[in-house]
């Protein structure tokens, strides 16, 4: 939808700055209080959900136009939803979809900063986000047999993403899925080489027109490999097939590797043999969490997106819908599996951080600040880790190959704090 | 036209004064300010004259210097600082304009004292806010201006409490009230209305904070609402007696926090013996039969809603508060029962000022801090004393929690024979230079009087001295009112 | 009007008036500062302009401020004021909430500046045994809360809700909170602070040791504040020490996920009640109880559609049972509904103020809904939620359309604000019936109790929900506000805090104008250059 169709949500803010800290009932310590990190970083009023819909309702009113601190200022977001639900614990105004449609209604004036044209263009031509050959992104499989879904058809696709392809710290991990799915004799395969962005990233940086088109092309190439299930170990790539396909009239039956692990945990598919005495604290990705709720539709194939806004036409109380609309609060993300795989895991200890499940803080890397900023995305999760830290935990788990990544780069220079990183499917296998 | 003729046009030839008993009376009080006569004094009987004395001391550049409350005086406040001032006294202005039990507060006019106040508020099941013990001379209006500490640090929200909408005179001249409507109706207007005068500040400036312990050195309080007590009908008065303080601040840090308990405050043997002896002579027995300290906590039930389960359930809340800290808690020590102790508080005494009682004169060192600074500052005032050769049984300990306990007035009293030369040079030393060191330590002058003048503003920053002449600019331009007190 | 006709650009698309600092004035600032801590773009500075104005038609935002800064230290609060003062610029200080102009603070002309105090967010001392808390002005209450709650104190919250900044209300602002009945006035929390002067003078106000407010006689601090603040008309306080309180909602047990958060275990010793009494007399003798009584640790009078808007979870949740008609025939005119929560610090003394408040109930006639909770199952959970951390104005009063209008805020006696909430009441029924506001029901106005209602009585507040995309409804509260000036003033009713500029002030005429008058010397005295603009504060005047 249009930026300007979404002037309502910008004039509805009041300004309580609810949308820089976690929802209010959830306050515990100071340190731990806030969930932007735009603002945390940036100070300004502006880098707040709710400075961005100001700036968006005065972008639309022509008062400025565009300049580079202001595109600075609008690609140094991580889209991480925190704003999103935050407000809406107490307001029904659509913050998220807002800050998305000012980047795509820059990318649409051709206003994009040099490095987020670099990544895109290599996803035009590479079919990535990582600026890398499209040759090499079925090499994480070599030796691995399996299903080639350019060629052969199965019932799940495992749709690895591009940073768990490109990244090959991240392989053991990618193979280790692997592993646990033939194990437990699903019938898989994999696209490989042939395997496309899922674009989601692309989406959240302002580049519509690059989901819609990848989007088709993966919708088409599942179909013709007969695969009805889409598994990922990727949060990033779930939230868009989940949420973003969704909202642009496509459902696809998509699983995080999370939710059909435990899934066979509980149908006795997967045991664990062996004990692994950690104590961890479990980092909830945004992708996996409060952006992978889905639209829902008013019918079939049309998702029940931001359209007219009629006002209540009895007794003038509130703004409604004329039928109801869901909204998309957070609540219904992934946050119980992963936590129930590692309770399930003999020897790990679970201890909780304070910003959790819908109010989780951000790793960091998401909304092109990866690649944007490298320095903001890291800082953003130094923050992360501390909060580990404190905790007492030995490790910090994630389901997420971009939080991996992010907070393994964070605690490159040695400097600040360190813990120890595990993708959750890494201490599976470790205890299987 | 002679200051003598021009002032009684304004007051009124029998509310005036200059005969030189008079003027002798008003030069001195019983502090060690140096006494200067004032040129004569008058005694308004209500607003417009207040008003036109003020105006006239603008036209004429003559100090004046307010007095609300009777003699004796003792602070200093009431001694003019500069030859050829007016005294304006206001201990005539007598009325209490109204009692409201719904609105639980009184109006009453500067004059009326403690002793007027309380049988009028008592017929309308109200008591006022007290200070400790006050004299029976006491202006109401005076104390509450003044910062006297009330006995109830519970019902102390802030440092302006007890006092809400106020009518005063501007050392300019001008007319403010402050509370919702500023003046835009009468009185009686406001009461058909059905208001209260219960806003105590409607403006981005308080007024009545800036007057506040300035000595009657930025304004004339005409008239004050007040906040008073409910009249309990079920009282009682519990001891928490213990040889060392600091068990007893602990037991008052919890009661504060959970405002348990009406009355809350510690007194040492002398003072409780000096509150309650009824001859000077019997103060030292009784207060060698006393605990060395006691903490006082009143308990009370109110006429509406289970009075007897309310006692009841502090009682014992505040009982077992004690237990926790090893501490009785009883409802007599040394034979002075919690009645007795709460008629010594609630019934002002006619006799001498019970300050007064042992050896004919004292002096007061009192300052501001917090509760746990108040060993400390015992210990540091009895070595001052002991360095001065002072006797230590004779200081009497008062500290007060103010402020719902987030402060406390932490006051020792010097008693001492005018006529013994030596002692009163002790004492004058310890209410001055010791008064230094304690200042040092960080003892908190908020009410400057006479030598802690100095003493407050030397801690105080250049800035903010600067800030506060400005404010005394902009309200008595003209520095008619009490110059020479406080900072300006 | 039709639903298509509302959504309207009300506001001009003007290019906005653009001041841009000198070169001198903008080297000067960044010399304190740094570049990454101040902005002269027009797109970040836009991201400051508050939409939420529909009452004064948006004017603050048709002038851009030239620059926005970001100290870090009070240090460079005083630098920056002098550089002010030399380039003859303004400055509007802000922290975390609303910051419309000009009613709370906010641009006003376009050689001001925003000073967004954001990096001073530290809390500096928590004081349990003298209770007190020492904070810089971004610290949030959510946030003290957060750390208070721990150890078995609280703070203040004003209406706005937890995201308020404790130091902006108790050294600028003012407001009811749902606590206000135990946990008293801002202002009057106020226990010293640091405040930096328009001239860039650095001033602790109070003792040192941030115990005691009042300067050593005169009180400096009375200058600075009364029951009005000067949102930020007059100086920067950089540190505030703030009374805290013991807090009543410990050994709660939560869980869930927002918005539907459910509690496991209520704590102890706290109850909410909400309360319906069958007329304003009722109810305003129930007031007089609870006041004689010394009970009560959360009380606010609200209208029924606030209690619903903060006890449903959306406005589709909430529009359908405003439009079902239930909640008139439960809560609708003529009675009136309070919020009301015991606390105690023991299991007797809460024994004890159950009995009381119960009786008190009884005598007033009330009901305690308890057959509601099958129409608001969370009920208690959110009413709790108002207490705990005050979620209630922005669910209450802006969810409903994203903004509200505020008509004057009374105090005096319970007695006269029960009257006056009658008499609006009846004035803006006529606007709803004409469609020009939102339907609330009832008289629709808020009502808090300061300090046990010792404290100016029932504070009432002429609060209303609005469409701030609405045209009509913006003109129409605009002209129900100035229609309802006369008779307020005709009932005796004045707002509490001195509002004489504009129609208002006009009509209160000379009694109102002698104070202000001395709200401009002091504003001369210590900011002659009128560097803190607001004007709702004051202006110098000419003739000093």
């Amino acid at each position: 939808m249009p930026l300007q169709d979404y002037k309502l949500d910008m004039m509805r803010c009041e300004k309580d700055s609810v949308c820089k800290f976690v929802p209010l009932m959830m306050h515990d310590t100071k340190k731990y209080s806030e969930i932007c990190p735009s603002i945390v970083r940036f100070n300004f009023h502006t880098y707040s959900g709710s400075g961005r819909l100001f700036h968006a309702l005065g972008f639309i009113r022509g008062r400025h136009d565009y300049s580079d601190e202001m595109l600075n200022m609008v690609y140094n977001c991580q889209m991480c939803g925190g704003c999103d639900i935050a407000c809406k614990a107490v307001r029904d105004i659509e913050v998220l979809e807002t800050l998305i449609e000012m980047r795509v209604r820059c990318v649409e004036d051709g206003e994009i900063p040099d490095r987020v044209a670099e990544v895109i263009d290599g996803l035009k031509k590479e079919n990535n986000m990582m600026i890398s050959p499209k040759a090499d992104r079925g090499k994480w499989a070599d030796g691995l047999k399996m299903k080639d879904l350019a060629a052969e058809r199965a019932e799940v696709c495992f749709h690895a993403g591009c940073r768990f392809s490109y990244d090959e710290s991240l392989w053991p991990t990618l193979r280790g899925a692997i592993e646990i799915l033939q194990r437990a004799g699903v019938d898989v395969g994999v696209f490989g080489q042939a395997e496309n962005c899922c674009a989601g990233r692309a989406y959240e940086m302002g580049f519509q027109g690059e989901l819609l088109t990848f989007m088709q092309s993966n919708l088409d190439a599942w179909k013709t490999a007969g695969a009805k299930i889409v598994v990922t170990p990727c949060s990033d790539c779930y939230a868009s097939l989940k949420a973003w396909y969704s909202r642009f009239g496509n459902t696809v039956q998509v699983y995080h590797i999370t939710e059909y692990v435990h899934k066979l945990i509980e149908e006795g598919k997967l045991t664990f043999s062996k004990t692994y005495p950690l104590r961890v604290t479990y980092h909830d990705p945004c992708h996996l969490g409060r952006l992978s709720e889905p639209y829902e539709y008013s019918a079939p194939g049309k998702p029940y997106i931001m359209d007219e806004r009629p006002l209540a036409s009895v007794k003038g109380i509130c703004c409604v819908y004329d039928e109801p609309k869901p909204w998309r609060r957070g609540a219904n993300g992934v946050y119980d599996q992963p936590r129930a795989i590692l309770r399930s895991i003999p020897g790990v200890s679970l201890t909780e951080m304070e910003r959790i499940r819908s109010y989780a803080w951000c790793c960091g890397a998401g909304g092109g600040v990866m690649q944007s900023n490298p320095d903001f995305a890291q800082s953003t999760a130094r923050l992360r880790i501390e909060e580990a830290i404190d905790t007492g935990a030995e490790a910090l788990v994630t389901a997420c190959g971009w939080c991996e990544r992010n907070f393994r780069d964070a605690m490159k220079s040695g400097d600040g704090p360190n813990i120890e990183v595990f993708d959750i499917l890494d201490l599976v296998l470790k205890a299987i | 036209m002679p200051i003598q003729d021009e002032l009684q046009k304004v007051v009124g030839k029998n509310h005036y004064r200059d005969d030189a008993e008079t003027l002798d009376r008003y030069a001195r009080d019983e502090s060690f300010v140096h006494p200067i006569r004032p040129a004569c004094v008058v005694y308004p009987q209500d607003a417009s004259v207040v008003s036109s004395t003020i105006k006239w001391a603008n036209e004429t550049k003559t100090p004046l210097v307010p007095v609300s409350s009777g003699a004796p005086h003792f602070r200093g406040d009431t001694v003019p600082s500069i030859g050829g001032a007016v005294v304006m006294d206001l201990s005539g202005m007598k009325k209490i304009i109204r009692v409201s039990y719904r609105e639980q507060l009184a109006l009453v006019e500067p004059g009326v004292t403690f002793a007027e106040l309380a049988p009028e508020l008592e017929k309308e099941g109200l008591r006022p806010h007290m200070p400790l013990a006050p004299r029976h001379t006491k202006s109401v209006i005076g104390s509450y201006l003044e910062k006297e500490p009330i006995l109830q640090p519970r019902h102390h929200w802030c440092p302006i409490d007890p006092l809400l909408t106020c009518q005063l005179i501007l050392g300019s001249g001008d007319l403010l009230q402050t509370g919702s409507s500023k003046g835009l109706w009468s009185l009686e207007e406001e009461w058909k209305q059905k208001k209260a005068q219960k806003w105590w500040a409607s403006e981005s400036y308080d007024i009545v904070k800036i007057s506040q312990a300035s000595q009657g050195s930025v304004s004339v309080l005409t008239w004050s609402a007040i906040k008073c007590a409910l009249l309990p009908k079920i009282h009682k008065i519990f001891f928490v007696p213990c040889a060392q303080i600091d068990p007893l601040v602990e037991v008052a840090y919890t009661l504060l926090r959970f405002r348990w308990g009406e009355e809350l405050f510690i007194v040492n043997n002398h003072t409780l013996a000096s509150l309650v002896a009824v001859k000077g002579e019997d103060i030292a027995t009784l207060r060698d039969s006393l605990p060395r300290y006691t903490l006082i906590v009143g308990v009370a039930g109110f006429p509406e809603f289970f009075p007897e389960e309310r006692v009841e359930t502090q009682t014992r809340d505040i009982r077992e508060v004690a237990d926790r800290h090893g501490l009785p808690m009883v409802s007599s020590v040394a034979g002075l029962s919690g009645d007795e102790m709460a008629k010594t508080l609630y019934t002002v005494s006619e006799g001498t000022y019970w300050k007064k009682k042992q050896k004919g004169a004292f002096q007061d060192v009192f300052f501001a801090t917090t509760l746990d600074y108040a060993s400390l500052f015992i210990d540091e005032m009895y070595a001052l004393a002991a360095n001065q050769g002072y006797p230590s049984q004779d200081i009497g300990v008062y500290v007060q929690p103010m402020v719902q306990g987030t402060s406390c007035h932490c006051e020792f009293h010097l008693p001492y024979a005018p006529e013994n030369q030596s002692e009163t040079l002790m004492v004058k030393r310890l209410v001055t230079e010791g008064a230094r060191q304690l200042a040092l330590k960080n003892a908190y002058f908020y009410r400057p009087y006479g030598a802690w003048k100095t003493i407050a503003y030397e801690r105080a920053s250049g800035e903010e001295f600067a800030a506060l002449k400005r404010i005394k600019e902009i309200f008595d331009p003209n520095d008619i009112l009490n110059p020479g007190k406080v900072c300006f | 009007m039709k639903s298509e006709e509302r959504v309207r650009d009300y506001l001009p698309v003007l290019k906005p008036k653009r001041n841009r600092l000198s070169r001198e004035a903008s080297d000067a600032l960044r010399a304190i500062l740094g570049p990454e801590n101040m902005t002269e773009d027009p797109g970040v500075i836009d991201g400051y302009h508050n939409y939420t104005t529909g009452q004064v038609l948006g004017v603050g935002t048709m002038i851009a401020p030239p620059a926005v800064v970001l100290p870090g230290s009070t240090e460079e609060v005083a630098a920056i004021m002098r550089v002010l003062q030399r380039h003859k610029l303004k400055c509007c200080p802000i922290t975390t909430n609303y910051g419309a102009p000009p009613l709370w603070g906010g641009i006003t002309t376009k050689d001001m500046i925003y000073m967004d105090l954001r990096r001073m967010n530290r809390i500096l001392t928590v004081d349990t045994k003298n209770q007190y808390v020492v904070v810089e002005p971004y610290v949030t209450a959510a946030q003290l809360n957060g750390e208070l709650h721990k150890v078995g104190f609280t703070n203040h919250c004003t209406g706005p809700g937890p995201t308020i900044a404790p130091l902006a209300t108790t050294t600028q602002g003012w407001g009811m909170g749902f606590d206000s009945i135990f946990m008293g006035w801002s202002g009057r929390n106020f226990l010293g602070g640091e405040w930096v002067s328009p001239k860039g003078e650095v001033i602790g106000i109070g003792a040192p040791g941030w115990f005691y407010p009042d300067s050593p006689g005169s009180a400096f601090y009375g200058a600075l504040r009364g029951g009005m603040g000067p949102l930020g008309g007059l100086g920067v306080f950089t540190k505030c020490s703030i009374k805290i309180y013991p807090w009543a909602g410990q050994g709660e047990v939560k869980s869930g996920d927002q918005p539907k958060i459910h509690i496991e275990r209520y704590p102890d010793h706290l109850k909410v009640y909400y309360l319906t009494f069958k007329s304003m007399d009722d109810m305003t003798e129930f007031m007089y109880m609870v006041n004689k009584a010394n009970i009560g640790y959360g009380l606010d009078k609200n209208p029924p559609v606030g209690a619903v808007f903060v006890m449903t979870n959306s406005n589709d949740e909430a529009y359908n049972i405003l439009a079902s008609g239930i909640v008139d025939e439960i809560f609708g005119p003529p009675k009136v509904n309070v919020a009301l929560a015991i606390g105690a610090f023991s299991d007797r003394e809460f024994q004890y103020q159950l009995k009381v408040i119960e009786e008190i109930i009884a005598l007033s006639h009330a009901s305690t809904n308890d057959e509601l909770r099958e129409v608001y199952p969370d009920m208690a959970e959110q009413m709790y939620y108002h207490l705990a951390w005050n979620t209630g104005t922005a669910q209450g009063v802006f969810k409903a359309a994203g903004t509200f209008y505020v008509g004057i805020s009374y105090m005096d006696t319970t007695d006269v604000c029960s009257d006056g909430s009658l008499l609006f009441g009846k004035l803006k029924k006529e606007y709803e019936d004409r469609g020009l506001l939102l339907q609330e029901g009832g008289e629709s106005n808020w009502a808090a109790y300061y300090e046990g209602g010792t404290l100016g009585g029932l504070h009432t507040e002429t609060i209303w929900q609005g469409d701030n995309s609405d045209l009509e409804q913006i003109l129409g509260a605009n002209d129900l506000f100035f229609k309802a000036c006369k008779p307020w003033l005709d009932r005796g009713l004045t707002p509490f805090w001195g509002m004489h500029v504009g129609h208002f002030g006009a009509l209160m005429g000379g009694a109102a104008s002698t104070a202000y008058d001395y709200r401009c010397r002091i504003k001369k005295a210590f900011d002659p250059k009128n560097v803190f603009g607001n004007i709702l504060y004051a202006l110098p005047r000419e003739d000093d």
